[in-house]
């Protein structure tokens, strides 16, 4: 399917990704996504889609097709969001994606398809901002299991914050704070619950549900270990390059939030999205 | 005693504030705020951006310094004090607290309410 076909765009490259900046820009959660593709940040691939009809759901069952899944992750988008937005990052099957997919382009959202990423097997996930000339950074970290959306909507208190400094000898982590073991504790047992809530089962079932699935990260890892050195400047040498990306754009590069995980015990390094949260939400809209 | 009662957490956004608390644990619940108090809650959500234009500061169980509504809070000059874990047991709606989101406590002062 060509790419820039009606209702469907494939994004595996920065290429496609500065083609579909200029037709999806008003959405800003999938053009921080676009963002760093364009960027060449490591990221998943994905497919945008505007509308659902046969030729579209052929285009994404290819797309998955190619990944050797039937699973892909679903994030959507509206120009507008409000607090109260649906929740995104679920893994859905492609026999139900017309049923998923369908209500939020009624609503008139954008969804987009990204290759499988379950939300319980991440080994460390981060938020990450830089100060206003991107010298000194602030991250936020969660371990295993769980997800950057625990930092990005509050659900957990981090396990660890770092502050680091980018000199003229590279990026220098200057201050960690682990959380205590009682605040793991219990930002496991909050992961527990939205995992019921995202697995449509009560608490006490998740453990099961999640072993049953094959994701047994959260399970299998009861205690913080802090994230190595190397991944984290790592990560913030990526990020740099954003900054040139941004500007180049006209986009704000200042109170900018970003969100990147280390996927599976390989720790596969993929970036989520950019956030500029103060026009993310209408402020006072209660 | 109760009026001794002081909570630390994550300094989050600076800042200085008296204020009556408000404990609402769950976002639904958030239409109940009143301009100037100072919002306790659990989580550090995105609903909480909603209310930031009329709370004089935002004490919360869980999250951090870059939970995006507390990015938020940081550019509106709100103070905050986030990931206290047990703020909303610990405090009643009515009291008067004083939170310094640059030490990140949060003290009661005074459990009459208003």
């Amino acid at each position: 399917m060509a790419r820039d076909a009606r209702g469907f765009a494939p994004i595996r490259d920065a290429e496609s990704a500065r083609y579909a900046i200029d037709r999806f820009g008003r959405f800003p959660k999938l053009l921080s996504w676009l963002v760093l593709h364009s960027a060449e940040l490591p990221t998943l691939s994905g497919v945008i889609v505007s509308r659902w009809d046969l030729d579209v759901a052929r285009g994404v069952e290819e797309f998955a097709s190619a990944l050797d899944s039937n699973r892909l992750l679903m994030r959507s988008d509206s120009s507008a969001e409000s607090g109260h937005s649906p929740r995104g990052g679920y893994l859905i099957a492609l026999a139900q994606l017309e049923a998923e997919v369908r209500p939020l382009l009624e609503q008139g959202r954008i969804v987009f398809l990204l290759e499988p990423s379950s939300p319980f097997d991440d080994l460390y996930s981060m938020s990450l901002q830089p100060d206003l000339d991107w010298q000194e950074w602030q991250l936020d970290v969660v371990g295993s299991g769980f997800d950057a959306s625990d930092l990005k909507r509050g659900d957990v208190t981090p396990h660890e914050q770092v502050r680091a400094h980018l000199g003229r000898n590279g990026v220098m982590v200057l201050e960690r704070v682990v959380a205590q073991d009682d605040v793991f504790r219990a930002s496991r047992a909050i992961r527990l619950e939205k995992a019921a809530r995202m697995l449509g089962c009560s608490p006490e079932d998740a453990p099961t549900e999640l072993r049953e699935l094959g994701e047994t990260m959260l399970l299998d890892i009861q205690t913080y270990r802090p994230i190595p050195d190397e991944a984290l400047i790592d990560t913030i040498d990526d990020a740099m390059g954003l900054r040139q990306e941004l500007v180049s754009r006209r986009l704000d590069d200042r109170h900018v939030a970003i969100s990147a995980s280390l996927l599976g015990y390989a720790g596969r390094r993929v970036f989520w999205d950019i956030v500029w949260p103060r026009s993310k939400y209408r402020i006072g809209d209660e | 005693m109760s009026e001794l009662v002081t909570v630390s957490g994550i300094a989050a956004s600076p800042g200085r504030r008296r204020a009556h608390a408000r404990v609402l644990p769950n976002a639904s619940e958030f239409a109940q705020v009143r301009p100037g108090e100072i919002l306790v809650t659990r989580f550090a959500s995105p609903e909480v951006v909603l209310v930031l234009d009329r709370i004089a500061g935002l004490v919360t169980d869980q999250g951090g310094r870059l939970a995006h509504a507390v990015v938020v809070a940081r550019e509106l000059g709100v103070p905050a004090v986030v990931g206290t874990q047990t703020a909303t047991e610990e405090f009643v709606t009515g009291s008067v607290v004083v939170l310094d989101g640059s030490l990140g406590t949060v003290r009661v002062v005074s459990e009459q309410p208003n």
